[in-house]
Formats: C-alpha cells, sequence, structure tokens
C-alpha cells in the first residue's frame, strides 16, 4: 500500500505541480477517526434523558441518532423515534417501557454519509433510575393521623406487567424513644389510598416515611415528615362542633314551645271569637231593665188608706162585683228576699198595653198579658212581704207592671230613656184612674215628673218608693199625701210581715 | 376420650399454623434482602457491557410464569424460589465458571444465596407439592440447563459470561413478585 502510494507520488510529480499531489495523498492517507463520545443517562422517575459530549472537529453539521438493543433477545437496532436525526446533543428515550430488561444503547453522529461520532453505554432502568419516594399527604385525625398516598405519574410510562412493582407501599411511622409503625397500603389503579394511624402520643415528634415495598432498586430516595402530634386543637375543634349544634337545637327548640303556648292561651295571634248573633245588641248604653214600649199608659196607683170599718161595708157590695169585675189578678213571687209582684192593672188606652220586659217587647193584645218570668236580684234576705193586689172596680185595660219590693234595699237606675222604680205597696193603692168610681178623697194621684229626677218617697215603714223619670212616658203614681202617709204608719206596720192579706175587699191593696 | 382427642389435634393444628405462618413472615424478609443483595452483587460483576458482546446474545426463554407470576400459594412459590437459587449457584459455581469473575463480589453473592436457599428448605419439609409447582420446575429445570449449555458452547467466554450475568440479574427482578406469595 504504501509502496504504491510512493510511487504513484513520484509519478505525479512529474505531471501534477506539487501542492496539488500533497492534497491529494494527504487527503487519501487519512481517514477521519469516529469520535467518541461520553454519553450520559440521566433517569428519574423513568425519565431518561441520554446526553452525549462530541469532541469532533467537523465544521460541517452532526445529525445523531439514537439506537438501542436489548440484551435478552436477538432483536436488532432500534431506533429512538424522537431522537433520530437530531443535532442537539440530548435525547429523551420515551421507548424503555420494559424496566427489567438491560438496554444496550448506541449514538451515532453522521455529517453526511460519513460517521464522525459514536459511543454506547448499557442501561438497566429497575436499578439505576433515581426513584422518588411515594408521594404522601399527613392530616391530623382525632388522637391520630390519616396518611393519603398518592397515585404515582410515572406509572404511564411503564408496561403493564411493570407497574406491578409500585403496587406495594410501606409507611413507617417512627417516634423518638417509642416503638415504630409499618403501613402497607395496596395502591388502586389511578386513585389515592389513604390510611389512618395507630393512635399517636400527644406532643412527641413522629416522622413519617413512605417506601416502593417491590422495587428492587438501591437508589431509591428515602424522604419523611417529622412533625409534632398535637392532637388537642383537632379534638376540641371536633368536638365543639357537634356541641354548639346541639346547644342551637335546643334553643330553637324551647322557642318554638314557648311561642305555641303563647299561641294556645292566647296571647299572641289572637282571633276574634265571632260572637253569637242573640248576643248583639243594638249600640244603646245598656241598662240594667230597660223597659220596651210600645205605647206608654199612664197607670194610677192610688195609696187610699181606708178604715176597716169602711171596707166592711164594702165588702159585702163588692163581693158579687169582685168576682165578676176583677180585673186584677195579682201573682206574687218570692225569692231572695223580694217580692215581685205581678201587678196587672187595666191600661187606660185599650189599645195599648204597658208591658215591662226583659228582652223584646211583645204587644199583648187584648188577652189578659201574662207575668213574665224574672228573676229577682239578689239582695239581702229579708222579710218577705206579701202584697196581693186586687182587681180593681175598673175592669178596662189591663196593664202589668213588675215591681221589685225589698225592704231595705233601694234598686235604682238612671237612664234617659228608661225608669226602673219600685213600687212599695205598702203604700200605695193601685186603681185605675180612669175609674170615676174611685174614691176622690182618698186617692192621691202622683204624677211622676218626665226628668230624670228622684223623687224618693217615704212611707211609714220607711221604706223608700223609689221613682224615676219614665223614658219619655211615665206612668202615673198615685201616692197619697203626706198626711195619709203618715197616718198609715201604724196599718202599715201591722201588715209589713203579715201574710198576704187575701181580703179582696174593695179591689185594693190594704194594709 | 374421643372429644379430648378432638381437641388435642386442633390445638395442634392450630399452633402449626401459628409456627408456620410466623415462618414465613420470617422467610419473606430474608428473601428481600436476599434479592437486594444479589442484584447489587450482579450489577457489580457486569460493569460495562462491550458491544462486542452483542453478537453472543441469546434468547433463552425463561418460563412465563416466572416473568408473570399468577397468584400461587405459598408452598409452590417456596419451591420454585428454591430451585431458581440452586440453579444460580450451580451456575456461578462451577469450576469453569466465568474467570473474570472478581472473587470479593462472587463469594458473598454466592453465600447469600446458600443462606436463603437453607431457610427455603426448612419451610419445604412441611409443604405439599403439587403438580403445578412440579411443572413450573421441570421448566425451570429446562431453562437453567440451556444457560449451561450456551455457556459450555461459547467456552464460557467473557462475553458469554456478560450474557448469563445479566440474565441472572433480569431473573432476580422476576423474583421480587415471586417473593411476596410468601405470606399466608
Amino acid at each position: 500500500m504504501l509502496l504504491n502510494q510512493h510511487t504513484l507520488f513520484i509519478a505525479l510529480q512529474f505531471f501534477i505541480p506539487w501542492e496539488l499531489t500533497h492534497l491529494m495523498f494527504s487527503h487519501a492517507l487519512l481517514e477521519i477517526p469516529v469520535q467518541s463520545c461520553n454519553l450520559t443517562m440521566t433517569s428519574h422517575n423513568f425519565q431518561h434523558i441520554l446526553s452525549w459530549k462530541s469532541n469532533s472537529i467537523a465544521t460541517t453539521p452532526i445529525y445523531y441518532t439514537v439506537w438501542y438493543k436489548i440484551w435478552s433477545t436477538v432483536e436488532e437496532w432500534k431506533a429512538v423515534e424522537d431522537c433520530t436525526n437530531i443535532t442537539t446533543l440530548s435525547c429523551e428515550i420515551t421507548d424503555f417501557y420494559e424496566i427489567r430488561e438491560c438496554y444496550f444503547i448506541n449514538v451515532t453522529g453522521f455529517s453526511g454519509e460519513e460517521k464522525l461520532v459514536e459511543c454506547v453505554l448499557n442501561f438497566f432502568p429497575i436499578s439505576e433510575t433515581i426513584l422518588d419516594p411515594p408521594e404522601i399527604s399527613i392530616f391530623n385525625f382525632k388522637d391520630a393521623v390519616n396518611v393519603t398516598v398518592h397515585h404515582p405519574t410515572f406509572l404511564s410510562k411503564l408496561k403493564e406487567i411493570e407497574k406491578d412493582f409500585f403496587s406495594s407501599v410501606v409507611i413507617k411511622v417512627e417516634s423518638n424513644g417509642s416503638s415504630s409503625q409499618d403501613l402497607e397500603v395496596e395502591m388502586a389503579d389511578k386513585e389515592n389510598v389513604t390510611v389512618t394511624t395507630d393512635p399517636l402520643i400527644p406532643n412527641s415528634n413522629y416522622c413519617i416515611s413512605a417506601q416502593w415495598k417491590l422495587v428492587p432498586s438501591d437508589k431509591i430516595q428515602s424522604s419523611s415528615k417529622c412533625f409534632t402530634f398535637s392532637p388537642s386543637q383537632e379534638s376540641e375543634k371536633s368536638t365543639l362542633i357537634p356541641v354548639v349544634f346541639v346547644v342551637c337545637f335546643i334553643i330553637i327548640l324551647l322557642i318554638t314551645t314557648f311561642v305555641k303556648t303563647l299561641k294556645n292561651t292566647g296571647y299572641i295571634c289572637r282571633k276574634p271569637i265571632p260572637s253569637p248573633k242573640a248576643l248583639d245588641f243594638p249600640p244603646v248604653t245598656p241598662g240594667p231593665l230597660r223597659l220596651h214600649y210600645e205605647k206608654i199608659t199612664v197607670v194610677e196607683i192610688i195609696y187610699k188608706i181606708k178604715k176597716k170599718e169602711m171596707l166592711r161595708e164594702s165588702d159585702d157590695k163588692s163581693d158579687n162585683e169582685d168576682k165578676s169585675d176583677s180585673d186584677y189578678e195579682s201573682t206574687q213571687r218570692t225569692g231572695n228576699g223580694y217580692i215581685m209582684n205581678c201587678l196587672t192593672s187595666r191600661s187606660l188606652s185599650q189599645d195599648s198595653t204597658f208591658t215591662q220586659k226583659e228582652g223584646n217587647p211583645t204587644g199583648s193584645g187584648p188577652k189578659d198579658p201574662e207575668c213574665p218570668e224574672t228573676n229577682p236580684p239578689l239582695a239581702d234576705a229579708g222579710s218577705a212581704t206579701s202584697n196581693q193586689l186586687k182587681a180593681g172596680p175598673d175592669e178596662k185595660g189591663v196593664s202589668r207592671l213588675w215591681s221589685f219590693i225589698s225592704e231595705g234595699s233601694v234598686l235604682s237606675s238612671e237612664s234617659e230613656d228608661c225608669s226602673n222604680f219600685n213600687v212599695n205597696l205598702n203604700t200605695v193603692f193601685v186603681g185605675d184612674p180612669g175609674d170615676n168610681n174611685a174614691s176622690e178623697e182618698d186617692d192621691a194621684q202622683i204624677l211622676l215628673p218626665v226628668q230624670e229626677d228622684k223623687t224618693n218617697l217615704v212611707d211609714s215603714d220607711g221604706s223608700e218608693l223609689l221613682s224615676q223619670a219614665a223614658c219619655g212616658k211615665t206612668p202615673l203614681l198615685h201616692v197619697p199625701s203626706a198626711e195619709h202617709l203618715w197616718s198609715e204608719n201604724s196599718s202599715s206596720d201591722e201588715s209589713v210581715t203579715s201574710e198576704p192579706d187575701k181580703d179582696q175587699r174593695g179591689g185594693y191593696l190594704r194594709r | 376420650m374421643v372429644y379430648r382427642g378432638i381437641l388435642y389435634l386442633a390445638l395442634l393444628l392450630l399452633f402449626s399454623t401459628s409456627i408456620s405462618s410466623k415462618g414465613y413472615d420470617s422467610l419473606r424478609f430474608h428473601q428481600r434482602r436476599t434479592n437486594q443483595r444479589s442484584l447489587m452483587f450482579l450489577n457489580k460483576m457486569i460493569g460495562k457491557l462491550h458491544p462486542e458482546c452483542l453478537q453472543e446474545r441469546m434468547d433463552f426463554q425463561i418460563p412465563r410464569e416466572i416473568v408473570q407470576p399468577r397468584q400461587c400459594q405459598r408452598e409452590n412459590a417456596t419451591m420454585i424460589i428454591h430451585e431458581m437459587l440452586q440453579q444460580t449457584l450451580i451456575l456461578f459455581s462451577s469450576k469453569n465458571a466465568c474467570p473474570d469473575v472478581n472473587e470479593t463480589i462472587i463469594e458473598p453473592f454466592l453465600s447469600g444465596i446458600y443462606q436463603q436457599m437453607v431457610h427455603l428448605e426448612e419451610e419445604m419439609d412441611q409443604a405439599n407439592s403439587s403438580w403445578e409447582s412440579l411443572e413450573s420446575i421441570l421448566r425451570l429445570k429446562n431453562y437453567y440447563q440451556g444457560i449451561t449449555n450456551y455457556l459450555k458452547n461459547k467456552e464460557y467466554s467473557s462475553c458469554a459470561c456478560k450474557i448469563v450475568q445479566v440474565e441472572t440479574r433480569r431473573n432476580f427482578s422476576f423474583l421480587y413478585k415471586l417473593t411476596e406469595y410468601l405470606k399466608n
């Protein structure tokens, strides 16, 4: 080879200039050796980054390609897709899916068709990659801690069968001066897993670390999270919240019960109770006793004192008359010391009736009005005074008159329209004012004033006869003159407590 | 009398189970440590692989149940692991073993394997072998026989030894999964 080259060189000296000959031979004699490079594989969590440095002095750009083979198979070179004909001096290899295989890596650099750079490397991923420990999160939970292991993200780069290496995690809980706890966690597919440690001692320092259980690598970084366990705040918070809820519930319950009680008792939300229609009175000032008049009839009460002799004389005469002419009837009802005398007197006007009722006035026709039942007012029990009225000589017109006679009691009422009066029959003589046959000398007519004046008439008994002005139309009361009043004392005294005098002679009530 | 005998038998089974379970927990712990240490020694043995050895590569066709072990009983896992350790011990301790291997690396590697084999043999005496485990063991035997034949054919060249060391390291990575079956 050299002899031929020298021979050729000498021969060319004669035909080609020296400079050109020199250049031609130098290029032929010298072969540019393939430069080696330093391959460096940086693998972190199975993210493999291959880098190299070339010492080539070539002025033209060099295009690099990364090739690899697997030692356990007899396959040919394979080129990494993302690392083909690149000009950069590093490349990330994403084709190493089998982490337990041994890879033979070859990087070649070409300039045109000329190989300028070539370097090789063996790589065993499972043993040479730098693995981070499992990512964990720690949270206090009552008297222990919850440890959450996060699903590793690099598993997407691995083959399915290779993922089994990362299916188990061991959590170590270590404390100064106390035994440690080892918790094994089985990782779920693409999910985080949480485990709870055993109860920890308060105010103690703990360090929690997690490791891959099955990875056969001695390059696993270990990291631990240390803290001082203080469950008091968490327990207080955790126990305070339910207590607050219970207290609020009790308060709400009490308020609801109180409101319901007030509602039931009527203090609040009181609904107006509709009164029965029967109690709907007209808007008139109420009075104790109302007299509904259809027409006022003048009633004359003749206070007359007759001597016994006169009465006896007239008895014979009036016996027959009384039977047929008795228009007066009296009934008496007693109760509670009161005497209710139902005086039926003939009204002056035949068409009118004088009624004294409580309630609805009813006009009574020519029929004899009956005595309405009324309850006598309560009063001190007094001696019952019975009076019996006899029908007067005049039989025309009948009127009823209720009177509440009470000895020693006073009933009075003031009303503009109504009149209430008590008639002491001991001192009055009820008769028909229209009767001309009545004795004139013994009759004394009393005309009650229309105004609302009280006229107290005191008879010999000392009982008061109260009369008031009627409601516009007042009945007439015949009262005796003073002389007669005083002269009756003896006779009236005798008959106060006597039984009802049934002497109907003359038709007058006599005492 | 019969009831007393039944009671004794039940207690015996209960205690035997507890003892055996405790033994398997210890066995698993030691196996994990053996796996880790063996990998470390093999990494040191292999070192740098020369591209020329790529031409000596061989697909030995390891049994599939070693690459992807199914759920198996602890007795079967014990037998399989024991067979693999035993074959590895024979492969690396023969008088015709690879000459370029540093003794400071190979001796602790082999002693660790041997100690683990003893632990496994203690449990194997009480275990009942199943037909499935026997088939797996036969396939393993054929597998390691092929490796031995390969070495002989290559005359235990350095590249051939490198290839076998790489394959053994790969097998120990498979043992990590089998070791987890050594439990209750």
